[in-house]
């Protein structure tokens, strides 16, 4: 598959915007050690975004892309934006292996694409590896795809069992638990067995006090033209839960520890509008919110995202 | 009521008791049921490797002058060896025992851990054997008739023909030799079969290889096995990965070393080989035992189903533990107990090990539709070698050149097409070509030029 930049500007994608605001909140408020100390490990692409965020917002120096497209390797290089940005060519199942998990890290694992086996096998390595204290966020998308059959009928659990694997899916699982937002919520569970699994593996032979645990802190979706998922989970070893605690992601209102999601919608609002919302937020008790003529629906969504709102301009000269 | 030999006298029974003994028949028929001869003679090898190592107990060293000899026949099965013997002590309280009696310590970094291999192979072999063992202080003889035996009545016992202690024998005397005759029905048949002898040949050649390679002379028959040595290919910006890690577990240590690379493309040899204290007990493994997994789509990359593309991979997986009972086999050693945390923590780190190298053979595959000077990869084979694992020092992660930065080539495909043998022969001295290959680049060169142009 050509690389997702030649075709999305991934600056004008306001529910991604979004979501890079809230994930860098989050971050900050990591008690596992100076965030200034973290690493940095996602996939940058051409536009390095998140990097930009990630160094500016949070200070982190140490910050590592893959990026598999080889072939366009200048174009990639003349676009990197800070010196300190480490550039690892290749697949992630070939160039993960390269990531020093063994630092405390923030992995943001920004998939273009659906869940599948590789995805799942990268999940697996990070969990594998990951330090305590490391964070590790993994997108893909979630709409449902069917599928069917030559003659008309269903195939669209047999296609998902095809790209990650039968064992992985529950028995009794039928196309209506796909529909909607079941894609997203039967990844999710997907997701965080391979976690499961890895980190039995991985505490097996570890004694008890050193186990390593994870707690679930994202779970956003979004549509910027796609369905997308957001899952983030935080490792710390057995050892570490009062700092976990310290972190206190629970203040934050969009953090999701369970099955329920944390939905960004984009308001379609008019400067003027979000002007008028602004001078009253944030809420204060219950007062209400003077919304005039602008429709409910936008006015829940702004209230709840307006610290995160992109604003965009487009500027013609 | 009818008294059981193996049992209790009916007397001896209160009204509220029944007797649960079973009988030495049917132990002896549990005991060897589900036990392939071949295994059984493995087994048995495998108890003199383990003397082999009591007698030098470092890790890595030579065995040279130690020799174990398998003779078999349709008519007796014979196993010799020289390392060191079974002391009086060893046999009453282990060798014979049914089972390890608790508190008894196992030989550092043995493979017969269950104390049942050597009993369960004599059963299964014949109707009587014996054994004659010889350390620097001990010596004993005990034969055995098997259907005597089961016929018994009282407790449980063999009883030594001769047994001297106190000795002080030269320790080039030293050594147990174990013979069974007359055999039963299946082992007659078997073992004067020259293909199940070739083939169990095979099995304790490779079974053994670590321990041949460290100069043990192990016969079969007379013929002796030679090691070759586990390989990687290494050279051209080719390396392999190799790992080495030590396990703290609460019952003790393991060692654990991972090799994971690339090999000469061979399908039936390709896959995961993996060896418990020398003894290899998983060979070219290419099933989900050890992550390949069952997926039909070839996108992206995965661990894919064993696929011909992979017969370049190689993988072994070496654990080592003075206590036997940490490592993940099973008792006929012929396979992983998957769940032990030592299989479950080894089989994730070889799930994660093995990735780059499939991604490169993907690669590898890729590049044949590549023009030949951005063939990468096949380049740096053309530039590497085969390496026996012990020559490869360098600990760290898979290494192949990366693909040429640049603009991507263009795709390349080839043509394929028939036409008669005698027209192709005409066209090919017409033009001069060295081949039909080669007349045809010729003629599609001429073409395009013609048609198409630069």
């Amino acid at each position: 598959m050509a690389g997702s930049y030649t075709k999305i500007d991934y600056r004008v994608r306001p529910a991604k915007y979004a979501e890079r605001l809230m994930m860098v909140d989050a971050f900050r408020r990591l008690r596992f050690g100076s965030i200034e100390s973290y690493q940095y490990v996602g996939l940058g692409s051409v536009y390095f975004t998140d990097f930009s965020l990630i160094h500016k917002s949070l200070g982190i120096d140490k910050l590592v892309s893959i990026e598999k497209n080889e072939e366009d390797r200048e174009r990639f290089e003349a676009n990197v934006p800070f010196a300190s940005i480490e550039m690892l060519w290749g697949n992630t199942s070939s160039e993960l292996q390269k990531v020093r998990l063994d630092l405390r890290s923030i992995i943001w694992m920004d998939y273009d694409g659906r869940l599948d086996r590789s995805v799942l096998a990268d999940i697996a390595h990070i969990a594998s590896e990951a330090t305590g204290g490391s964070v590790l966020a993994i997108t893909v998308q979630c709409r449902f795809d069917r599928v069917t059959r030559e003659d008309g009928t269903d195939a669209s659990i047999e296609a998902l069992s095809s790209s990650i694997g039968a064992e992985r899916l529950p028995n009794d699982l039928s196309t209506n638990d796909l529909l909607g937002k079941g894609t997203g919520a039967v990844f999710r569970k997907v997701m965080l067995s391979e976690i499961e699994n890895a980190l039995d593996a991985r505490n097996a032979i570890l004694p008890p006090g050193q186990r390593i645990k994870y707690k679930q802190i994202f779970n956003f979706r979004y549509e910027d033209g796609v369905q997308m998922m957001t899952i983030g989970v935080v490792f710390y070893d057995v050892g570490q839960q009062v700092l976990l605690d310290l972190c206190g992601f629970s203040d934050l209102p969009f953090i999701r520890a369970d099955e329920e999601t944390f939905e960004i919608g984009i308001p379609r609002l008019t400067p003027l509008e979000i002007k008028k919302l602004e001078r009253q937020l944030p809420l204060q008790g219950s007062t209400p919110l003077d919304r005039g003529a602008i429709p409910e629906r936008d006015v829940i969504r702004y209230a709840r995202l307006y610290r995160y709102f992109p604003s965009i301009a487009f500027v013609d000269s | 009521m009818v008294d059981d030999p193996n049992g209790l006298a009916s007397d001896e029974l209160g009204d509220d008791e029944i007797d649960v003994t079973p009988t030495r028949a049917l132990f002896v028929e549990m005991l060897t049921r589900d036990l392939l001869l071949n295994r059984a003679v493995i087994d048995l090898v495998d108890n003199s490797v383990d003397g082999a190592k009591r007698l030098r107990p470092e890790r890595d060293q030579r065995f040279d002058g130690l020799e174990i000899s398998v003779t078999l026949s349709s008519d007796a099965f014979r196993i010799t060896d020289n390392c060191g013997g079974i002391g009086i002590d060893l046999a009453r309280r282990y060798a014979f025992r049914f089972g390890r009696a608790r508190g008894m310590p196992a030989t550092p970094g043995s493979v017969g851990q269950f104390g049942v291999g050597m009993k369960r192979a004599l059963f299964k072999f014949g109707h009587g054997f014996e054994v004659i063992s010889t350390t620097a202080t001990d010596h004993f003889e005990l034969r055995v008739d098997v259907d005597e035996w089961e016929l018994e009545p009282g407790p449980w016992r063999f009883v030594f023909d001769t047994a001297e202690t106190g000795l002080e024998n030269p320790a080039a005397k030293t050594g147990t030799r174990i013979s069974v005759s007359p055999l039963r029905a299946d082992a007659r048949a078997q073992f004067g079969n020259p293909a199940f002898v070739t083939a169990l040949t095979r099995e304790i050649q490779s079974a053994q290889q670590q321990y041949i390679d460290r100069g043990l002379l192990i016969t079969v028959n007379g013929r002796s096995l030679i090691a070759t040595p586990w390989k990687l290919i290494q050279g051209g910006g080719i390396e392999p990965h190799i790992v080495e890690d030590v396990l703290q577990l609460p019952n003790g240590v393991v060692q654990r070393r991972i090799y994971a690379g690339l090999g000469d493309s061979m399908p039936q040899a390709a896959g995961w080989y993996v060896f418990c204290n020398g003894r290899m007990i998983l060979e070219a493994d290419q099933s989900r035992a050890t992550g390949w997994e069952r997926g039909d789509d070839p996108e992206g990359v995965i661990i894919p189903k064993f696929h011909g593309q992979f017969a370049r991979f190689r993988g072994y997986v070496f654990l080592d533990s003075d206590n036997p009972a940490l490592l993940p086999w099973n008792t006929t050693k012929t396979g992983v107990d998957a769940d032990t945390d030592v299989w479950r923590n080894t089989y994730a780190k070889m799930r994660s090990i093995m990735r780059p190298v499939i991604d490169a053979l993907n690669r590898l595959d890729a590049e044949k539709e590549a023009p030949a000077n951005a063939r990468a990869i096949e380049i740096a084979l053309r530039n590497s070698s085969p390496k026996s694992l012990r020559s490869l020092t360098r600990l760290g992660d898979f290494v192949v050149p990366s693909k040429a930065p640049g603009p991507k080539p263009p795709p390349w495909t080839s043509i394929q097409f028939s036409r008669p043998k005698s027209k192709v022969d005409q066209l090919k001295t017409a033009f001069g070509a060295s081949s039909n290959a080669h007349l045809g680049e010729l003629l599609f060169d001429s073409a395009y030029d013609e048609h198409v142009g630069e």
